[in-house]
């Protein structure tokens, strides 16, 4: 399904629920995806994943189609993910590496996480990075998106994400050759 | 895709994290995606009825800043001329003195007065009523008992030649309502003389 059939449709009031369904089925699982690998918990991601579609909802009609559909999901995907975040650490009067350990915990859930060792230690190595570096790995690593897309995304330049992306990999390379 | 421009080169610098198989490690519960689509549904005309539960009238919005603005400015009008007691004065101490006015009031002490002040001036009308009403009928009978005094003043010849010149066939119905008066026909007829007798038969039917 096209994005643009998709606009098309939600421009016309008759057709507008049924554009949304199809964009809910194109697009729910990559923004639930993205999100969870944020915040990592299910029942987090579900309310978050929820508020954004209902931005997009609200939204949609001032779509400009100067960028692509799924960038802009993913940009208020991502703003409504770190707010959510940003909230809880003041709600709980918490730090970020607080934040981080909270976080971590939750890949010790059996209902929550499925991978193996070195899969939980991938992610545990995820949550040392800073947090543009985080999006910049989970977007480019799991996602496979180009830097002009994520640029679109974060608004940042693609010069300073190829910059980010090389300093998480290095990063992360070092975390899961390490004997801890 | 150019290689340089996506940094493809990124697994020699991360030969582990190359050499690791991208998979999914998160958990999600069985029929998750299926039931989420109808959810957000859900979710989404439920906000959209939030949205367009209550409507308010037109330029509502715009125009409510000015009328606030207004409505405070009233307020305050209001307010500085409550302190000003409006612009009127009252004597002084009269709200100290006002109390016992109005107690001595209720206890009756100047409902007396007031009572006395009501019987006079009922009194004087009573009086003024009674006063008319004894000159009107003082002057009646004066103007009765005058009339009666001057008839009497007056001759039996010349009230007869009076009533000779100025009787008329219309006081024919007088005399015939008064021939009931039976002290007419009381009158000694001998004593009349012809000429009397002929008037009076041709007077009476």
């Amino acid at each position: 399904m096209e994005d643009s059939l998709i606009l098309q449709k939600f421009e016309d009031e008759k057709t507008r629920h049924e554009a949304f369904s199809m964009l809910l089925e194109k697009y729910q699982q990559k923004v639930y995806w993205h999100v969870r690998r944020i915040v990592l918990n299910h029942d987090d991601t579900d309310d978050i994943v929820q508020e954004v579609f209902i931005k997009v909802w609200k939204n949609l009609i001032n779509f400009r189609q100067d960028s692509q559909l799924y960038t802009w999901l993913y940009r208020i995907a991502t703003n409504e993910s770190i707010t959510f975040l940003n909230k809880k650490k003041t709600k709980n009067n918490i730090s970020i590496d607080d934040l981080s350990e909270q976080l971590s915990e939750n890949l010790s859930e059996e209902n929550y996480f499925s991978g193996d060792a070195i899969q939980k230690k991938l992610q545990e190595a995820i949550l040392t990075l800073p947090e543009k570096q985080k999006l910049v790995f989970n977007m480019k690593y799991f996602d496979d998106m180009k830097f002009q897309e994520i640029s679109d995304v974060l608004g940042t330049s693609v010069g300073a994400l190829k910059a980010s992306y090389h300093l998480a990999v290095k990063k992360i390379e070092k975390h899961l050759t390490s004997r801890d | 895709m150019n290689k340089e421009e996506e940094y493809m080169d990124w697994e020699k610098d991360a030969p582990f994290l190359a050499s690791l198989k991208k998979e999914q490690p998160f958990k999600i519960p069985g029929h998750y995606f299926e039931d989420l689509t109808p959810q957000i549904i859900s979710e989404v005309k439920l906000e959209s009825l939030k949205q367009n539960l209550f409507t308010t009238p037109e330029n509502y919005f715009s125009d409510l800043k000015s009328q606030l603005f207004s409505q405070i400015i009233l307020e305050e009008i209001k307010e500085d001329v409550i302190k000003e007691n409006a612009g009127f004065s009252v004597p002084s101490n009269y709200f100290n003195e006002s109390s016992s006015i109005i107690q001595q009031s209720v206890t009756g002490q100047n409902n007396k007065k007031r009572i006395l002040k009501l019987s006079i001036i009922r009194y004087a009308a009573a009086a003024c009523i009674l006063l008319t009403t004894s000159f009107g009928i003082y002057f009646n009978i004066q103007q009765t008992s005058s009339v009666s005094s001057q008839l009497s003043e007056i001759s039996n010849d010349e009230l007869e030649n009076y009533l000779q010149q100025h009787t008329d066939a219309t006081d024919l119905s007088i005399i015939i309502d008064n021939l009931e008066d039976k002290s007419i026909f009381d009158i000694d007829k001998s004593q009349l003389s012809s000429s009397e007798l002929n008037d009076l038969l041709e007077l009476t039917p």
